[in-house]
């Protein structure tokens, strides 16, 4: 009798569909995905993106280069640097202009390794958040606000710093500051060691994260995935070492790279990137107020018929711009692959399946996304057409209970 | 692998190299590319020129970036997928059908990916309607 209620309830179970999103930002975009589930575990998954869509390419096609700009600027709320500074590359290359003055080239990369910074210890906070550690959230984000206030002591801005323009920068890193910016970054130093120790050795995030959410090098090779999730499964890959740009190749640093492929091992991917980027803008720093005063050299306004494009790292991949010019103010097309485009839509399956519900924030987390929006969770039973709804705190105490 | 034997090399910039390969070679280039290097696709970029349809396939190999152009007819716009021999080429199909109205023969999962059923066909296209 027992045996047949358990199986009644087995097959009961099977077959629920459980969308989560639409208003769901996980990455940069918001996103929906269609979990079927066998109980409590994760069988397949169907993502549908699309729903933050704004049609940037096709509104770069009616801007001149200037205005492109400030939208290229706009696409990413969280990466909006490196999108400037990797447009300003790819037209700057279409225009021709090979050389930009030194000091230009340090500011670029100090813009870029601050918001790396940044962009990860948001990370690790939201990933704590999603274990339930939410002391360790307050503390990273906490410890997250030291590179923001860098980042506005040198350009003005918190979060769209607009400092590249074609040919260089628009705005210069005082001297004078420079002793205080090596003071907050030796802390940073010091808090990201504390992180690697923590998120290394403590035992909750060991159990939540180790062994959950695989993705294995066979598969991120075959689908080309990009950034610190292809590093944490032992690819060896990254812009700034394979092509060189801005000073990376004159500075001391090295990739890091994990095998586990396992959530646990993209958190310590990331923790320890923040000591390199650290390592970077301190050899940065020191030299940048050794190098010439000239922030920026002439660029034209009209660029002549021809093809460029520019690859640069961004803090979760590879982020890739390629422009076409027709010989007006305005470009034919800009065609913009965010690393996130390249990550999400075959990978997320393949680390979902097998796993329990529970456990989905933190894997998904451990991907890199935005879960902090986490809005509402509809259940729904396709045997009986039953709708519930479960809100964002429910799911994150339903993973805390686990 | 010699560049020259692939197509013709109209363009170098930097570690980026571009190629233009004829429709009826596109196959032979991609299974070469595909067996000499570990090379992993990034990106697949159409472009209405007025006449033709572009589409620039971008290839990071170990020491250079390479991109492959080919021109396609744009009243009747196919190609085949590389689907097959890359499968991270799939979305970016999947991009290129829904902007463009490429049909990519072979692309098993060929739907909308980022625009809504209700948007309009074609966006990229020139003189199309948004």
């Amino acid at each position: 009798m027992n045996e047949k209620k358990s199986q009644n309830r087995k097959e009961t179970c099977k077959g629920y569909v459980l969308p989560i999103g639409p208003q769901h930002p996980m990455y940069v975009e918001a996103e929906n995905l269609m979990l079927h589930l066998d109980g409590e575990t994760i069988v397949d998954v169907e993502v549908n993106i699309g729903y933050m869509h704004r049609g940037i390419e096709e509104l770069m096609q009616r801007r001149n280069y200037i205005q492109n700009l400030y939208l290229a600027e706009r696409i990413c709320g969280i990466c909006s640097g490196v999108h400037t500074v990797t447009y300003c590359q790819c037209i700057e290359n279409l225009m021709g202009i090979e050389n930009i003055p030194e000091r230009a080239k340090y500011i670029r990369t100090i813009i870029l390794e601050l918001e790396r910074i940044h962009s990860h210890f948001l990370f690790l906070g939201v990933l704590a958040y999603e274990l339930g550690l939410d002391t360790a959230f307050m503390y990273t984000w906490r410890d997250r606000e030291y590179v923001m206030d860098i980042l506005e002591m040198i350009s003005g801005n918190r979060v769209n710093y607009s400092m590249p323009t074609f040919g260089g920068v628009k705005r210069d890193i005082p001297d004078s500051k420079i002793p205080e910016i090596l003071k907050k970054l030796d802390y940073l130093e010091s808090r990201a060691k504390y992180y690697a120790k923590v998120f290394h050795s403590d035992m909750l995030i060991r159990k939540r994260t180790t062994g959950k959410g695989k993705l294995s090098k066979n598969f991120a090779e075959k689908y080309s995935i990009v950034g610190p999730v292809a590093r944490a499964s032992g690819l060896k890959i990254d812009v700034r070492k394979d092509m060189p740009y801005l000073l990376y190749d004159e500075l001391d640093w090295r990739i890091v790279t994990k095998r586990e492929c396992d959530s646990h091992a993209r958190i310590m991917v990331k923790v320890y990137e923040i000591l390199e980027s650290v390592r970077i803008l301190k050899q940065c720093f020191r030299k940048v107020s050794k190098t010439e005063k000239n922030l920026k050299i002439k660029a034209p306004l009209r660029v002549e018929p021809n093809e460029a494009l520019a690859v640069t790292e961004a803090p979760r991949g590879e982020l890739l711009y390629y422009a076409i010019s027709n010989g007006t103010d305005v470009p034919e097309r800009i065609r913009v692959r965010t690393p996130t485009f390249a990550n999400i839509v075959k990978s997320i399956p393949e680390i979902l399946k097998g796993e329990q519900l529970g456990d989905l924030p933190v894997i998904i987390a451990s991907m890199d996304p935005c879960f902090s929006c986490c809005d509402r969770i509809t259940l729904l039973d396709v045997n009986t057409g039953e709708v519930k709804s479960l809100d964002g705190s429910e799911l994150r105490r339903m993973g805390e209970r686990k | 692998m010699k560049l020259r034997l692939l197509g013709k090399v109209y363009k170098k910039q930097g570690k980026a190299v571009f190629v233009k390969v004829k429709k009826k070679d596109f196959m032979k280039v991609m299974e070469k590319i595909h067996r000499k290097t570990q090379g992993r696709i990034s990106a697949i970029t159409g472009y209405d020129n007025g006449k033709n349809i572009e589409l620039i396939y971008t290839f990071l190999l170990e020491r250079y970036i390479l991109n492959v152009k080919i021109e396609i007819n744009r009243k009747n716009p196919f190609i085949q997928s590389i689907s097959s021999l890359f499968p991270a080429a799939e979305i970016y199909e999947r991009e290129n059908f829904e902007m463009l109205g490429v049909r990519f023969e072979g692309n098993k999962n060929l739907k909308k990916i980022l625009l809504d059923k209700a948007s309009p066909k074609t966006p990229l296209r020139k003189g199309g309607k948004i």
